[in-house]
Order: structure tokens, then C-alpha cells, then sequence
């Protein structure tokens, strides 16, 4: 372990419950019955990585990965079965900020109780008591009991506390989206400014956005293992990427909408069906960045609907809508009655790579809506023929046309 | 040191949490604190009226209130102890911390409660003129002994009920039972001899009728109950602390 290294885990196995000797296990197992033998979930397999001083690392992956476990036994709440975990410094871990919070105590005497809980005397937290009130600015509401306390000043408290005391290892999880858009700012400059402090911060996460922001590097968990270590920016990506083939085959397995959860219809226009065709007219998986895309739109009505306006919006893996399109302004614009096809056409779709899905909005010419629908095709943008691999890689969605002065 | 120190930050932090929210939106505040001692002295004394209990030549109120306000010491104690891991798990899966913290605290915080009811008990005192002497300075060892076995069967209690409720749920019925196998309302004289023996392994008979002699009849603690006493509850404390360290490690994954 070197001088720069604040986190240093190797090998690490973790499984909850209380580990019993082999042969009670086995006792058990006879008892239950032999189908019965996954009482042993591993939540954590051979982890091993290190953190160096001032780095902050984002963990990512999916719901029930053991990202929390992970910090859990970094904090050493609980302890790991096998490896080994070294941590130097201070550990606060901001796990479940708001657990230990007293309803019927003020926002000043519960600050006392969580420093102690976290380990802090309370010297220590009275000298950060001025840093920590005018962080979490509450104002008179900081002498008044917890419970009458809204939940984003509730959140603000528990935060407020994690980011004054001095600590040289953070652990946060799930936390940054408290309180108003002001104080999530508020908190990313402090987590900046943290990190210039040197101190070292192990953040988890589902918003890869703000992963890719505050996270010079990342580690990607899957199944209680680590898939992937590296920078920030290229381990976001490698998880959009696995996200986007999960959604471009559950959207592929979907192949008729109208039995979907996704659309919702007045029951007097469907939209039956979506097909992604290149400009050539051939049906096609995937699009080249900046080359163009024609949409066909099969709609079945149950009454003649006359001229309904039909929106369509590209979003990304992350439900942000890259753009969106309609024909309100086209003024031919067609009506219908019974089954009929709809073309549109994208001359250049100007998209980083990346998976985009289709929304469809349908209203009538009232305003009324008659359809929506989301998830109704993907488009996969993938990188030009003649593109090589990137090192840097791609940010953001939209693909500008730039000059370079050489 | 350090560890030290943070435990005593913490058990005061928890003490303060429990004793400043307890009574923060009731009418009757601290009266509820002395409460149960002194209902359950009212209680014995009006039943003492349709039965004979003797109470060896001193007041019965007295007599039953001199030993009823350690008992609760006691039960209050345990009653606490047992659930306190449940209750504040949330902090545990949040922080490492010295899981001990919160059945002494919940000893602590019973022992609040115990210095209140024992203002009332001087205040009988005085009025009912018992005469006391130095054997009064008995009285911080016998308190010591209580809150340690306390301490010791209530970490058994919390660890045992972290994995498993039952012992938990079981706890406050068990001291009700305790209570009448316990010289409190009764004298151990009134105990048959040929059961004498049994009625002896209770560590609580030593303790209780020590804290009588000394507050009613300004006499020692016996030696030879209070020794058996003191050896029971060095017992509990070195099974079940730790039994309690052990299991502590695993509380955070079953909460």
C-alpha cells in the first residue's frame, strides 16, 4: 500500500447473515430440503480495486449489484468474508443520511447526535457547527424540531453535516439528488472542492451523468463482481452501451405496441407499428452517425379521424429527449380512416452513438390526445465506417459539424 | 483512548436523544418516570389489605417501596436493553460504531429513572422517620451490581433477539414473573425452608435484600447472598459479552 493509496480491497467476498460452520450449513440444507441450496448468495465476488488519495471513484450498475454492500464493508458496518479491505483515514459514510434522525429534536441537536453517531466528538462537531448552519441554510428552522421539517430540509441536514466535518474518505451513496436544483450545486461544488482538499470520495450512483461529472474514473459492478475499471467517461459509456442492448431487445421483443404498457390510446387511433428504414427504404437495426433515417408510422383508426397532428421524439437510454418532431405546422396534412402507413423522413440524423428510442404523441386537431406511445422502435446510431475508434470518448448526443484550424 | 471516548460521546448522545424526547409532547412529563414503582407500591399495599403479607416490623409502603424502585431499576433496565438493538438499527447499518453503546445507554438512561423514584423513596423516608446509617455506603455497589447484571443479561437479551424476536417478546412477561420470585413485595422469610435452595439462585435476592437492609434496617448487606450474587453476574458478563461482540459484527446484515 503506498503512500497515495487511501483504499486499497483485494479479494473481497461478501454474503449477509451470520456465517455458520460448514457442517450446520449442511445440517440445514438436509433440513430445508437439497432444491434450497442458494441460502448462499454471494452479494460481493472477488472484488479487488484501489482508490489513491483525492480520487474520486464512481461505482456503477444495476439494481442489486452490491454497489451499497460494497461501501457497507468499506465502512465496516458489516464484514467481509473473505480478502481483505484497507482503508486509511477517517471514513464517513454517508449511508442512509437520514437513519438516526430524532423527529422531536431540533435540526441543531440532531447535527450533535449524527456527529456522534458518526464518530466525532463534540469539540469537533462544534467547530464545524457554523460551517455545517450556514451550509444547510435553514435559518430559524434549525432550532425547531425535525418533524415539522420539510423532506428536502430533512435531506439538507444529513448532507449538510457529511459535507463540513473533516473526513478523509467519503462514501456516499444516492444521496447528491436532495433538496432543491440551488442545493444540488451547491453540493457538487463542495464535492469538488472536497476533492481538491484531497479528499478521497467513493460515490454510487444510477445517474451516470453526474458520475461522468464529478468521477474521474469508475468501476462498473454487475452481479456482485467488477466488470470494468477505468476512466469515468469510458466505463459510463460501456454501461450505456449495456443498457442499450437491453433496451433494444426488450423493445425488439415488443414487436406489437398496442399489447405494451407502453401506449395509451383514447381508443380511436393506434399506432400499430414503427419501422426504422435507412434512406435507401431498406428496414434497418442500425443508423452511421449523420446519415439520415425514414420512419414508417402504421396507424389504424376505428373512426375516420380527420388530420390529427402526430409528434414523434427520439430519447435517449436515460428518458431525455434528444429531439423531437411534428407535423403541426405541415398544412396537407393527411387524415385517416382504417389502416394506414405514415412516412417521415430524417434527411441527416446529426446523433452520437449511442441507442435512441421512439415516442409517438397523436392529438386531434382540438388538442385532444388520442395516442401516446413510448419505446415504440430503437434506432442504434453507431459510429461511421470509415470512423476509427475513438480514445476520447464520445459526450452528450448531438454530432456537430466542426472545422479544426490546423 | 480514543474509543473510549467516542463511546461516552455516543452513550451521552443516545442518553440525551431518549431522556429529552421521551416526555417532549405529554401532559404528565416526568411524573411517568416515577410512575411505575409507585402504582405498583399502591397497588401491593391496597392488596395487603385482603392479605397478610409480614414486612418485618417496618411500614409496608415502605418496605415495598425501598425494594420496588431498584426492581424497576432492574426491569426497566432489561425491558430497554432488549430492544435497543432493533430500534436503532437503523444507525447501525449507517456507521461503525461499538454496538455496546446502546444497551448501556439504555442502563443509563434507566438509571435516570432510578434516581427520581429514589427522591420520592427519601422523601418517604424521612417522613416515616427510618433511621439510616453508614451502611449507606453500600449503596453505590449494590447499585453497581444491579446496572452490571443488567448489563450483562440485557446484551445476552439484544443479541440473541437481533437474529431471533422471541426472547425479545418474552422479556417483559418473564420480569412480571421474576418480580414475585424476588423478595420485593414479600420478605424472604415468608419463602417455605425446603425451597429456600431454589429461591437462592436468583441473583436478584441477594441484591434486593441488600438494598433493604441498608435502607430500612441500616444493616450490611449478608455477605454470603450478596458474594453469590456478584459471582452470577461476573457470569452473565463473561458469556454474554462476548457472545454480544461476535454477534455484534452481524447485526448490520440482519436489520
Amino acid at each position: 500500500m503506498t503512500d497515495e493509496t487511501t483504499i486499497k480491497v483485494e479479494n473481497l467476498w461478501k454474503q449477509y447473515g451470520l456465517p455458520m460452520p460448514k457442517i450446520l450449513n449442511k445440517f440445514k440444507q438436509n433440513l430445508i430440503g437439497k432444491g434450497l441450496s442458494s441460502v448462499n448468495h454471494w452479494a460481493l465476488k472477488d472484488i479487488t480495486f484501489e482508490v489513491k488519495r483525492g480520487e474520486t471513484l464512481g461505482i456503477i450498475g444495476p439494481n442489486g449489484a452490491g454497489k451499497s454492500t460494497l461501501l457497507k464493508v468499506l465502512a465496516g458496518v458489516t464484514p467481509a468474508n473473505r480478502g481483505s479491505v484497507k482503508v486509511k483515514g477517517k471514513v464517513f459514510p454517508m449511508i442512509e443520511l437520514n437513519a438516526g434522525i430524532h423527529p422531536e429534536l431540533t435540526g441543531r441537536e440532531n447535527v450533535y447526535l449524527l456527529g456522534a453517531i458518526m464518530g466525532f466528538s463534540r469539540r469537533e462537531i462544534e467547530v464545524s457547527m457554523p460551517y455545517i448552519e450556514d451550509f444547510i441554510e435553514l435559518g430559524e428552522w434549525f432550532n425547531k424540531p425535525v418533524r415539522m421539517y420539510s423532506s428536502g430540509m430533512l435531506a439538507r441536514l444529513g448532507f449538510g453535516v457529511a459535507m463540513n466535518v473533516d473526513a478523509d474518505v467519503l462514501l456516499v451513496d444516492e444521496v447528491l439528488a436532495v433538496g432543491d436544483l440551488r442545493f444540488q450545486r451547491k453540493c457538487y461544488k463542495r464535492m469538488q472542492k472536497l476533492k481538491e482538499e484531497g479528499v478521497t470520495v467513493l460515490f454510487v450512483s444510477h445517474n451516470i451523468r453526474q458520475v461522468e461529472r464529478l468521477c474521474e474514473t469508475a468501476l462498473m459492478l454487475n452481479d456482485g463482481k467488477v466488470l470494468m475499471q477505468d476512466r469515468a467517461t469510458s466505463v459510463a459509456e460501456a454501461y450505456y452501451n449495456l443498457i442499450d442492448e437491453e433496451t433494444r431487445l426488450k423493445v425488439k421483443a415488443e414487436r406489437s405496441p398496442r399489447d405494451t404498457a407502453h401506449c395509451l390510446s383514447s381508443g380511436e387511433l393506434f399506432i400499430e407499428h414503427v419501422e426504422v428504414q435507412n434512406l435507401k427504404g431498406e428496414t434497418v437495426d442500425s443508423i452511421a452517425s449523420g446519415e439520415g433515417v425514414h420512419l414508417v408510422l402504421r396507424v389504424r383508426t376505428v373512426c375516420p379521424i380527420e388530420q390529427p397532428i402526430v409528434g414523434i421524439g427520439l430519447v435517449s437510454t436515460d428518458m431525455i429527449t434528444v429531439a423531437s418532431f411534428s407535423n403541426d405546422g405541415v398544412s396537407n396534412r393527411p387524415s385517416f380512416h382504417g389502416i394506414a402507413t405514415m412516412h417521415c423522413t430524417v434527411p441527416t440524423l446529426p446523433l452520437n452513438p449511442g441507442v435512441y428510442s421512439i415516442r409517438v404523441k397523436v392529438i386531434d386537431k382540438k388538442g385532444s390526445t388520442l395516442f401516446t406511445g413510448h419505446e415504440l422502435a430503437v434506432i442504434k446510431v453507431v459510429r461511421q465506417d470509415r470512423e476509427r475508434e475513438t480514445l476520447l470518448p464520445y459526450g452528450g448526443f448531438l454530432r456537430l459539424e466542426v472545422m479544426w484550424e490546423p | 483512548m480514543n474509543t473510549i471516548n467516542q463511546f461516552l460521546t455516543l452513550s451521552w448522545a443516545l442518553i440525551y436523544r431518549d431522556i429529552a424526547t421521551r416526555y417532549r409532547r405529554s401532559v404528565l412529563g416526568p411524573f411517568w418516570t416515577i410512575a411505575q414503582p409507585l402504582l405498583l407500591m399502591v397497588v401491593f399495599t391496597l392488596l395487603r389489605g385482603m392479605i397478610t403479607i409480614p414486612s418485618e416490623g417496618v411500614p409496608y409502603v415502605i418496605f415495598s417501596y425501598s425494594a420496588l424502585v431498584p426492581w424497576t431499576f432492574f426491569t426497566s433496565s432489561l425491558n430497554r436493553c432488549g430492544p435497543s438493538i432493533l430500534s436503532n438499527g437503523s444507525l447501525i447499518k449507517k456507521s461503525n460504531i461499538p454496538k455496546e453503546v446502546f444497551p448501556f445507554s439504555a442502563i443509563v438512561t434507566s438509571f435516570f429513572d432510578f434516581l427520581m423514584s429514589s427522591g420520592i423513596l427519601m422523601g418517604m423516608m424521612v417522613y416515616f422517620k427510618v433511621q439510616v446509617n453508614v451502611t449507606l455506603l453500600w449503596l453505590p455497589v449494590l447499585i453497581l451490581i444491579t446496572g452490571i447484571l443488567a448489563f450483562g443479561i440485557g446484551m445476552f437479551v439484544a443479541s440473541i433477539g437481533c437474529f431471533k424476536r422471541d426472547i425479545i417478546i418474552a422479556t417483559p412477561f418473564l420480569m412480571q414473573l421474576w418480580l414475585f420470585a424476588t423478595p420485593v413485595i414479600y420478605p424472604t422469610t415468608s419463602v417455605p425452608d425446603r425451597w429456600i435452595w431454589l429461591y437462592k439462585i436468583n441473583p436478584m435476592v441477594g441484591i434486593i435484600e441488600g438494598f433493604r437492609s441498608v435502607l430500612v434496617k441500616g444493616q450490611s448487606p449478608s455477605p454470603e447472598l450478596l458474594v453469590y450474587s456478584i459471582a452470577l453476574t461476573v457470569f452473565f458478563l463473561i458469556v454474554s459479552w462476548p457472545l454480544f461482540r461476535w454477534l455484534s459484527r452481524y447485526f448490520a446484515d440482519v436489520l
